[in-house]
């Protein structure tokens, strides 16, 4: 067989200068892509600030940090159940009745409040067609974590503790902040675990759990260990722990080998 | 026959022929856990040409980045108005009723967020669900129901409405009604016992005098009925209370399963086997046993039944034969004089001289029972009323009360009578209330040839797919029974009221509804069965005689404050209404009859119920595919042949045969079944049905003529071989190798085997740990029970590996002793791992199991657990969670010489758990409380567990079953199928029957019992939560009591469904729990496979038997050491 013959099947000389590019862009490839992999998968990219645009332009920041409503008032069965659950459109409806008085003049026992308001079509639409309202659902948990919001809620876990500072959410009273409340938290397994294995380190009293201004430095036993000082982060640290230790041991929260369970979450 | 031929040694227990004769490829299945697993014969591509495609899908996922974004957006939808107490997410029980054959049985009904997905027994009615009641959830999502009203047959079909529909039947009854009073219109309906529709009833035929009213089941008590008209003079119901009766004999009955009142007969018959316990209760060692009896159960029955199979004394006879015994016993008591002897063969008499001498026995008066089968004819039944009342049984372990039907004709007069007057073309109009004759009519009764001359055909049923609705010109969808108000009566003629949980799925309606139409109470336009029942209610003053104050908590309740508002408030929320069961009836014996002795044939067909009842559940994947109790065949109904029979015909496994006109089915061989015997079971094969059922299995009808049904069989012959046929039997599947030993270490196994061949082997009736059995008088002894109860627990101070976390466990058992010093000073122990908060524990009693499946199917309903198919079956991939295996006893060749054993099994929750040492991924792991977990999202599919797991307690999913059609072929797999991840691949009617609270697994996870850990964290949580909430001084320790769930909070499905309470379950830290209580001091408790260390959490207690005296002799032991199967080999 001739030269010629096999020159087809050798490599060009230029291919000599492939090995140092094949190398190089591997070194590069090596550097860019596990972080832009781990950075991007990551539950922090994902899920935080996640905010959806929502039907009806609620404002948190209104009904909860100005008007001072209570959570449970439109979340009723968060102490009662797994799910908070979203209120019916009837709760929006006693204060935001479209009519105070039926057509044949008797009053509906409802306030009208902002009967005027654009924002407020879907509501009134859904109350009078009986068709939910279609809220977006923000803090969304994987079908297989089964998390119970009444078993966290009856052991002083406060709802600033997983969805942030919601009376803050939404642009207080304005018409256009559409904006609704968005995810703090990253909601992930290991997130969920830092609480369990420590829980004191975030337990309030449960008449404290939807006070999004509680600071453990209130607390009487706090005060009684000298850890009053709302703005020195030591303080706050030890108050947090002094009473979270006594509220663990009181509302009989388990230790970690039973709150690490894989069968607390999951079924 | 070869698989009789290669026994070795003979095992003292069998689940199949098979490994009785220990066959080279049963020896293959137990070595092997993933048995005929040939990845090349599934898969439909080669090895290159998948990772061709999985390289080119791995790269495009990678370059589109479909793979990170955030899961979809999902919405939220609250209601406009909340119904007040619904709370999202949590269930809500309903108390309602089943009703099917006439009767109503108790249930409550879960409803997640306006969904019904689980029947549970009524906590205080006396009656249990059954595996039919279990599984009605599962129809009331069949996307194969009747979606529409139609009118017009075959392809002239089209869609119609109830307003067409309701004109036209108006007009229709208007005129026949003008004509002759009705001559012209009949109705056909299944049998009810609803005061709603009763009434209705009448007012139709008042309406109409001369309408024509027919009622068919073709499972019914018409001989019970006529035998009780023959002897008392009139027909009475018998109430049985089996928990009274010390010597019960049956004959051809299976009255613990097939009985309309068959669970309350279960509960009191567990009832007279539990007080064997007696003996060793409180303090009562040993000998001092004053106090203990056990009932014995004597049945002679040509199949092998449950009943049977609980029985302690069996006699396997052709049915002709039983009027031969009966009559025998009859005399040996004296309740007959003026007949002549029966001819009988040995083994017969020997069963009558211990029966008779037993019955006779003057402890005995007024506690026995003698029970005949719905399939003997009248004769037998008449002649058990003389022997009862003779025995004074009457009045105490029998009650007669009224017989609701008991002034009409029987079901096959009243079908035969309205067949005569179709075919007379005299019928212009038909209406039929569910049923499906066409189908389950007598062979000689061609329902479906007079249907056609009948003008005007109307059917209401669930199914459009059905033989009847085939020839019908108007067909309606059916309301179920969660989705329309009803009444009915139980057994014991309590009224029992069912309230609907969902509007109609498919906008049907209810016979009532229908019916209150024809008689112009109603409209169907809109549903209006809560006026009709409530009508009922109100006119017949049903609740004005109610007792609530004997069952409801209720101090406020006081004659005055009552009013039909209140009351019919009180008995909704109850279910039934207290102290309506039918009084007691005087009927005495009015004339001894004596049944004619017939020679019968050489080989006789009996007909039984189906896994589908009569036909109605084909559409039924749960019942379809729940194991048989005595054969384990699944997705069919073969003929069972008697060992005897098959031998001599030379019959085996995988032949069919022609039992009749060109009828051939599969042959099953079954041990303990009478010779000269074939049994079929009715209710498959059906032609026209929903995806489910079309074409499973075969339909016998044809061969059970009227003359069968009153005479009890029909002769048969055994014709043509064919074949091979392939029944998909879970027999050979999942099984325990712990045969008479267990080889400790590898190298020990060839010196393991060659015992086990020379007989050395095998402890007292061991069978290994598995199954655990003795006899009443053993048990009384102490040396006996060590006898029976040998290595019940393992060697605790042998582990493989330590425990994490010990410390932890430790110090609470050592809390634990401090804080119940009585209890640990009288025997019970903490457990030591896996202690906190609970330590969960189970017990099973095999002493009052009876095998009837309702705990299967009701885990699979709550557990979300697939049916796979019969192909997958006969793949060894059933998926149930909870099985029971049969094992039998005994020379298999000798039918009155054949024991079984029932044993329920799922994972036993071992403390040192050998799958969790095999996972490569920790994902299946133990919990603080004990449960060995399983996390589905960890697992990858190794499959390891499972093949560590000597219960064989673990299911993989193969498939992702959920979106797979039962029938599917799966030959490509790997392209074609779906998969339940995609959100959009389960039919959205099937999805509404899945527990919220428990994960939908996807293909390629393992899977298990986790002892219903939902309804755990469910009694928990509530548990915790009520305890927080009740602090009362806030700061302060004034109500510090224990976080505890208390006992009997957590009832696990099959525990709430099981009709004999075998199963406990609770909290073994509380050592006063049932389940502490009976781990702790029930002699009878071990674990299985004790000799593996494993420490269950769950314990089973051994199987009694109470055998005459006379064959405990006669067989050497009766139980603990017989190795029957040596002797011939």
């Amino acid at each position: 067989m001739s030269y010629q013959a096999t020159d087809k099947y050798v490599f060009p000389k230029w291919a000599n200068y492939l090995l140092p590019l094949i190398v190089l862009s591997a070194l590069g490839g090596a550097t860019v892509v596990p972080p832009l992999v781990f950075f991007g998968m990551s539950a922090e990219t994902q899920n935080v600030g996640y905010q959806p645009d929502q039907p009806v332009p609620y404002s948190h920041a209104l009904h909860v940090g100005q008007l001072g409503i209570d959570c449970r008032y439109c979340h009723t069965t968060v102490d009662k159940a797994a799910f908070a659950s979203i209120p019916p459109t009837q709760t929006c409806i006693n204060c935001h009745a479209p009519a105070t008085r039926q057509s044949d003049g008797s009053d509906t026992g409802l306030s009208g409040i902002r009967q005027n308001s654009q924002a407020l079509r879907p509501v009134w639409e859904s109350w009078e067609t009986g068709e939910a309202i279609p809220w977006v659902k923000v803090h969304d948990l994987p079908d297989y974590a089964y998390f119970n919001h009444s078993a966290h809620v009856n052991r002083g876990v406060g709802c600033v503790s997983c969805h942030g500072r919601v009376d803050k959410m939404g642009g207080a009273g304005t018409e256009d902040a559409i904006a609704g409340v968005y995810q703090v938290h990253n909601l992930s397994m290991a997130w969920c675990l830092e609480c369990h294995r420590a829980p004191e380190n975030h337990l309030r009293p449960v008449d404290e759990v939807t006070n999004f201004d509680w600071n453990p430095v209130m607390h009487p036993l706090a005060i009684e260990a000298g850890f009053t000082d709302a703005d020195n982060p030591t303080h706050v640290r030890e108050a947090q722990r002094v009473v979270g230790s006594y509220l663990k041991e009181e509302y009989a929260i388990n230790g970690a080998a039973y709150m690490q369970s894989c069968s607390t979450c999951h079924r | 026959m070869s698989t009789l031929e290669h026994n070795i040694t003979g095992q003292a227990y069998w689940r199949s022929l098979e490994e009785y004769a220990n066959t080279p490829e049963f020896q293959d299945r137990l070595q092997d856990e993933f048995a005929d697993y040939a990845p090349d014969e599934i898969q439909s591509m080669s090895r290159r040409t998948f990772l061709k495609l999985a390289g080119a899908s791995m790269a495009l996922a990678g370059l589109t980045m479909t793979g990170c974004r955030r899961w979809p957006k999902e919405e939220l939808a609250p209601f406009a108005t909340r119904p007040e107490d619904l709370i999202p997410g949590v269930p809500n029980y309903f108390a309602s009723m089943t009703h099917r054959g006439g009767v109503a049985t108790p249930c409550l009904v879960a409803s997640f967020d306006g969904r019904p997905i689980k029947v549970e027994s009524h906590p205080n009615a006396g009656y249990s669900t059954d595996v039919y009641d279990q599984a009605l959830t599962l129809q009331q999502y069949d996307p194969d129901r009747a979606r529409d009203v139609t009118t017009g047959k075959g392809e002239a079909t089209t869609r119609s409405s109830w307003t067409a529909f309701e004109s036209f039947i108006k007009n229709k009854v208007a005129e026949l009604k003008a004509a002759e009073g009705g001559k012209g219109f009949a109705v056909l309906s299944e049998a009810s016992s609803s005061p709603t529709f009763l009434r209705l009833k009448a007012e139709l035929q008042s309406q109409m005098p001369n309408m024509t009213w027919a009622t068919w089941e073709p499972l019914n008590q018409d001989n019970a009925l006529a035998g009780a008209k023959l002897a008392l003079g009139r027909a009475v119901r018998q109430q049985y209370d089996v928990s009274h009766a010390h010597v019960i004999a049956c004959f051809d009955s299976d009255f613990l399963c097939d009985h309309p009142s068959a669970t309350k007969n279960a509960k009191g018959w567990a009832a007279g086997r539990k007080s064997a316990d007696a003996v060793y209760a409180h303090g009562h060692d040993g000998d001092d046993h004053a106090e203990a009896w056990m009932s014995r159960m004597y049945v002679a029955e040509p199949a092998m039944t449950i009943t049977g199979s609980a029985a302690d004394e069996r006699l396997p006879i052709r049915p002709s034969r039983v009027a031969h015994v009966l009559t025998a016993v009859a005399l040996g008591t004296g309740a007959a004089q003026n007949a002549d002897a029966p001819t009988l063969t040995d083994a017969e008499q020997a069963f009558v001289d211990k029966l008779v001498g037993d019955l006779n026995d003057a402890h005995h008066r007024g506690a026995s029972l003698i029970i005949a089968g719905p399939n003997q004819p009248a004769e037998v039944h008449a002649l058990t009323h003389a022997i009862n009342a003779h025995l004074g049984n009457v009045g105490h372990t029998i009650t007669y009360t009224d017989e609701p039907t008991a002034e009409e004709r029987t079901n096959l007069e009243s079908l035969t009578d309205l067949v005569a007057k179709m075919d007379a073309g005299d019928i212009d109009t038909l209406v039929m209330l569910g049923g499906n004759p066409a189908f389950d009519a007598p062979a000689d009764i061609d329902f479906g040839a007079a249907l056609d001359k009948v003008a005007h055909a109307v059917r209401l049923g669930l199914y459009r797919k059905n033989e009847t609705a085939a020839k019908c010109e108007w067909c309606l969808p059916a309301a179920t029974g969660f989705e329309s108000w009803g009444d009915g009566r139980w057994y014991d003629g309590t009224i029992a009221l069912q309230q609907p949980l969902i509007l109609p799925l498919f906008n049907g309606r209810s016979a009532d509804e229908l019916l209150a139409t024809l008689v112009g109470e109603s409209s169907l336009a809109q549903p209006s069965s809560y006026d009709l029942v409530r009508k009922t209610f109100k006119d017949a003053g049903l609740l004005s005689g109610a007792d609530f104050a004997s069952v409801l908590d209720d101090p406020g309740y006081a004659a005055d404050h009552r009013g039909f508002e209140k009351d019919w408030r009180r008995a909704v929320h109850l279910g039934y209404v207290p102290g309506s069961a039918f009084g007691a009836v005087d009927a005495a014996v009015a004339n001894t009859v004596m049944p004619t002795l017939e020679d019968g044939s050489d080989l006789e067909i009996v007909f039984h119920r189906g896994a589908v009842y009569d036909g109605r559940f084909a559409n039924n994947a749960w019942l379809q595919e729940v194991p048989d109790a005595m054969t384990k065949v699944t997705w069919d109904n073969p003929v069972s042949v008697s060992v005897p029979d098959a031998k001599a015909n030379e019959l085996k496994y995988g032949d069919t045969v022609k039992i009749g006109g060109d009828l051939s089915l599969p042959v099953f061989i079954q041990p303990g079944q009478a010779e000269g015997v074939i049994v079929v079971q009715v209710g498959n094969g059906r032609e026209a049905c929903g995806m489910v059922g079309q074409g499973v299995g075969f339909n016998v009808y044809p061969l059970r003529t009227s003359a069968a049904l009153t005479q009890g069989y029909a002769a048969a012959t055994l014709g043509d071989k064919g074949g091979p046929y392939r029944l998909a039997m879970t027999s050979v599947h999942h099984l325990v190798n712990s045969m008479g030993g267990f080889p400790t270490f590898v190298d020990d196994t060839a010196e393991w085997a060659l015992k086990k061949r020379a007989g050395e082997l095998g402890e007292s009736g061991t069978a290994g740990n598995v199954i655990k059995e003795g006899t009443f008088e053993q048990y009384k002894t102490k040396t006996g029970l060590g006898h029976i109860m040998g290595h019940a627990h393992g060697d605790y101070s042998l582990q493989l590996y330590n425990v994490p976390l010990q410390e932890v466990w430790t110090e609470r058992a050592e809390e634990l002793v401090e804080e119940h010093p009585d209890a640990a000073a009288d025997g019970w122990q903490p457990r030591t791992a896996f202690n906190v908060q609970h330590a969960w524990g189970m017990t099973i009693d095999l002493n009052s199991c009876i095998g009837c499946n309702a705990c299967v199917v009701a885990c699979q309903a709550e557990n979300n657990i697939p049916t796979v198919g019969k192909d997958q079956v006969w793949r060894s991939r059933e998926m149930h969670w909870l099985r029971n295996d049969t094992y039998y006893k005994g020379d298999p060749e000798d039918p009155n010489n054949v024991q079984v054993v029932t044993q329920p099994i799922a994972c036993v929750q071992c403390e040192n758990a050998p799958c969790e040492q095999v996972c490569p991924v920790a994902a299946t792991v133990h919990d603080a409380e004990g449960l060995n977990t399983m996390v589905y999202n960890r697992c990858i599919g190794t499959r390891y567990c499972s093949n560590n797991c000597p219960y064989k307690a673990r299911r993989f999913n193969y498939f992702d079953f959920h979106s797979k059609s039962v029938r599917q072929d799966v030959a490509n797999p790997w392209l074609n199928m779906p998969d339940t991840q995609q959100g959009t691949a389960v039919d959205k009617i099937k999805s509404m029957v899945f527990n919220p609270d428990v994960t939908v697994r996807m293909r390629g996870v393992m899977e298990k019992c986790t002892y219903c850990t939902q309804r755990i964290q469910r009694a928990k949580i509530a548990r915790k939560n009520s305890f927080v909430q009740n602090h009362e001084g806030k700061y302060g320790h004034e109500d510090a009591t224990t976080p505890s769930v208390p006992d009997g909070t957590v009832v696990t499905a099959c525990q709430d469904a099981c009709p004999t309470d075998c199963i406990t379950f609770g909290d073994l830290n509380d050592p006063g729990s049932k389940v502490s209580q009976i781990q702790t001091h029930n002699k009878r408790a071990y674990s299985v496979l004790a000799e593996l260390n494993s420490r269950p959490r769950t314990q089973h207690l051994a199987k009694l038997r109470n055998p005459h005296p006379s064959s405990v002799t006669a067989h050497g032991g009766g139980g603990g050491e017989e190795h029957h199967g040596n002797e011939d080999h």
